[in-house]
C-alpha cells in the first residue's frame, strides 16, 4: 500500500463505445430460459461490441480523445504524454499510443507507451501518469484506456461471448500547484494467469500460432478456438469476492478513511454476481456503488470509466472515490482519490 | 446438517427444475453450466461460508461431490 502524494490532478473523463448493440437474450446458442437466468445473474442485458473487423480499439481511444480534448478546450500541443491501457493493441508491435500520436497530431517529443493490463488498468495507469508528471516534470497528459474483447471471444463459447462489450476511454490528467495525497495498494498473482488467457497469439509466443489454432474445440461444454479468450469463471469469481474485499478494507484501514466518507465506490463492472458480492463485504453503504453492467457488460479497462460517464456524463465529479479494478493476471489494484469539479463529458458512439 | 437438507438447499438456490439426488451428475443439469457454477460458488460462500475455488469444483462430478465441498 502506498501513500502518494502527488501534484497530478484527474481534470476529465470520457468514453466511446461502438453503436452496434446486441442483446443477450437473441444469443442463438442458449435456450431463452437460460439466457433470462444468466441476464438476471450477471445483470447483462446487452453489449455495444464492434461489429466491422476493421474498427480497433484505438479507433476508439481516438474519438474518445478527441472528445476529452475538445471538453476541456486543450491544445493538442500541450499534451506530454500519452498512455494506453489495452490488451487488444493495432499490432503485437509496436505499440498503439505510438500510432495514436500520429493519428492525433500530437507532438513527436510526447512520452507515449502501452500498458499491457485489463480490468486492473485504471488505478496502474493513474498510478503511472502520477508519477510522469511528480517524476519527469510533465504537465498534461492522457491515460486511455480500452478493448475489443468482443473480438478475442468464440460467438459460440457462452461463458465469454455474452459477458464482454467492447469501449475506450480516456482520463486527462494535469500539474496543478497543490498536492494532493491518494492512496494506493497493488496486486499481482501470476499463479492465475491462466484463468483468463488468450493461449495462442503470434508466432513469438509461449504457444506459437499455427493453422491448428483455428480449428473450434469443445471444452467444458463451450466452444472455441485456441486464439480465442479462455476463462475459469470460477477461479475469477473466488479470486474477486476474496481478496478484493480484503484490499479494499486494508486500504481503508491504511489510508484511515473513515468507510462514511467515500462519495462512491467505482468497481470494476465484471459481473452482477461477482461486484454485489463484493460490495456486500464491505461496510460501504450499498447505494454509493454505480453500475454500467446492464447495457454495457464488463467493457475490461474502460469499466470504471465508462460507469462513470454513464452515471455523470455532462456533470462534474466531486468527492472522495474508491476506484477498484481487478482480473486478468491475475491482477488487481485500488486507488483511494479525491475528484475535484472533474468535468465528464457524455458518450460518444462509433 | 443431515445430506439431504443441503440437496433440498442446492436444488432452490440453482432453481432445477427435476428430481437430484446426491447421485446427480453435475453434467446432466442444464443449471449447472458456467453461471450456475458461479451461483453455487457464492451460495457456498454466503450461506455456509465455504471458499470454494474452480479448481475444487473441477473435481466434482455429482451432487454429493458438491455436498462434500459444503460440508469440508
Amino acid at each position: 500500500m502506498r501513500k502518494i502524494k502527488s501534484k497530478a490532478k484527474i481534470v476529465g473523463i470520457s468514453a466511446c463505445l461502438p453503436k452496434h448493440y446486441y442483446k443477450n437474450i437473441n444469443y442463438p446458442y442458449q435456450s431463452k430460459k437460460n439466457l433470462i437466468r444468466f441476464i438476471n445473474l450477471t445483470g447483462i442485458s446487452e453489449r455495444r461490441i464492434v461489429n466491422n473487423p476493421g474498427i480497433c480499439a484505438s479507433d476508439l481511444a481516438e474519438k474518445a480523445i478527441n472528445k476529452l480534448v475538445g471538453d476541456l478546450k486543450w491544445n493538442k500541443s500541450d499534451i506530454d504524454f500519452l498512455i494506453f491501457v489495452t490488451q487488444t493493441s493495432d499490432y503485437l508491435t509496436p505499440s498503439t499510443s505510438i500510432i495514436l500520436q500520429h493519428k492525433l497530431k500530437l507532438k513527436k517529443e510526447v512520452f507515449a507507451y502501452d500498458i499491457n493490463l485489463g480490468c486492473s488498468g485504471v488505478p496502474y495507469g493513474i498510478s503511472t501518469a502520477f508519477s510522469l508528471i511528480d517524476n519527469l516534470n510533465l504537465k498534461k497528459g492522457i491515460l486511455v484506456l480500452g478493448d475489443v474483447t468482443s473480438k478475442l471471444c468464440n460467438i459460440k463459447d457462452k461463458s465469454s461471448w455474452l459477458l464482454f462489450g467492447d469501449a475506450c476511454s480516456a482520463i486527462a490528467i494535469e500539474k496543478q500547484k497543490k498536492t494532493q495525497i491518494s492512496y494506493f495498494d497493488y496486486y499481482s498473482d501470476g499463479e492465475g494467469y491462466k484463468d483468463i488467457i488468450v493461449p495462442s497469439h503470434s508466432l513469438a509466443g509461449r504457444n506459437p500460432i499455427s493453422v491448428k489454432d483455428f480449428k473450434n474445440l469443445k471444452t467444458d461444454g463451450n466452444i472455441k478456438k485456441k486464439i480465442n479468450m479462455t476463462l475459469n469463471g470460477a477461479n475469477i469469481f473466488s479470486f474477486s469476492t476474496i481478496k478484493i474485499p480484503e484490499n479494499i478494507k486494508n486500504l481503508l484501514k491504511f489510508s484511515k478513511i473513515k468507510d462514511e466518507k467515500i462519495k462512491f465506490c467505482f468497481l470494476h463492472q465484471a459481473n452482477k454476481l461477482i461486484n454485489e458480492n463484493i460490495r456486500d463485504k464491505l461496510n460501504i453503504k450499498k447505494t454509493i456503488f454505480p453500475t454500467s453492467l446492464k447495457k454495457f457488460g464488463n467493457t475490461s479497462s474502460a469499466s470504471i470509466p465508462v460507469t462513470i460517464v454513464k452515471n455523470f456524463g455532462g456533470k462534474k465529479l466531486s468527492g472522495i472515490c474508491l476506484l477498484s479494478g481487478f482480473g486478468v493476471g491475475l491482477s488487481a489494484s485500488n486507488l483511494i482519490y479525491e475528484f475535484k469539479e472533474c468535468r465528464i463529458s457524455k458518450f460518444i458512439f462509433y | 446438517m443431515k445430506n439431504n437438507i443441503y440437496l433440498i438447499n442446492i436444488k432452490k438456490e440453482l432453481k432445477i427444475k427435476k428430481k437430484i439426488s446426491e447421485a446427480t451428475l453435475i453434467s446432466s443439469l442444464d443449471e449447472l453450466d458456467s453461471v450456475g457454477i458461479l451461483t453455487f460458488i457464492s451460495f457456498a460462500d454466503k450461506k455456509y461460508k465455504k471458499k470454494i475455488s474452480g479448481d475444487d469444483f473441477i473435481n466434482c462430478r455429482s451432487i454429493g461431490d458438491l455436498i462434500s465441498l459444503l460440508k469440508k
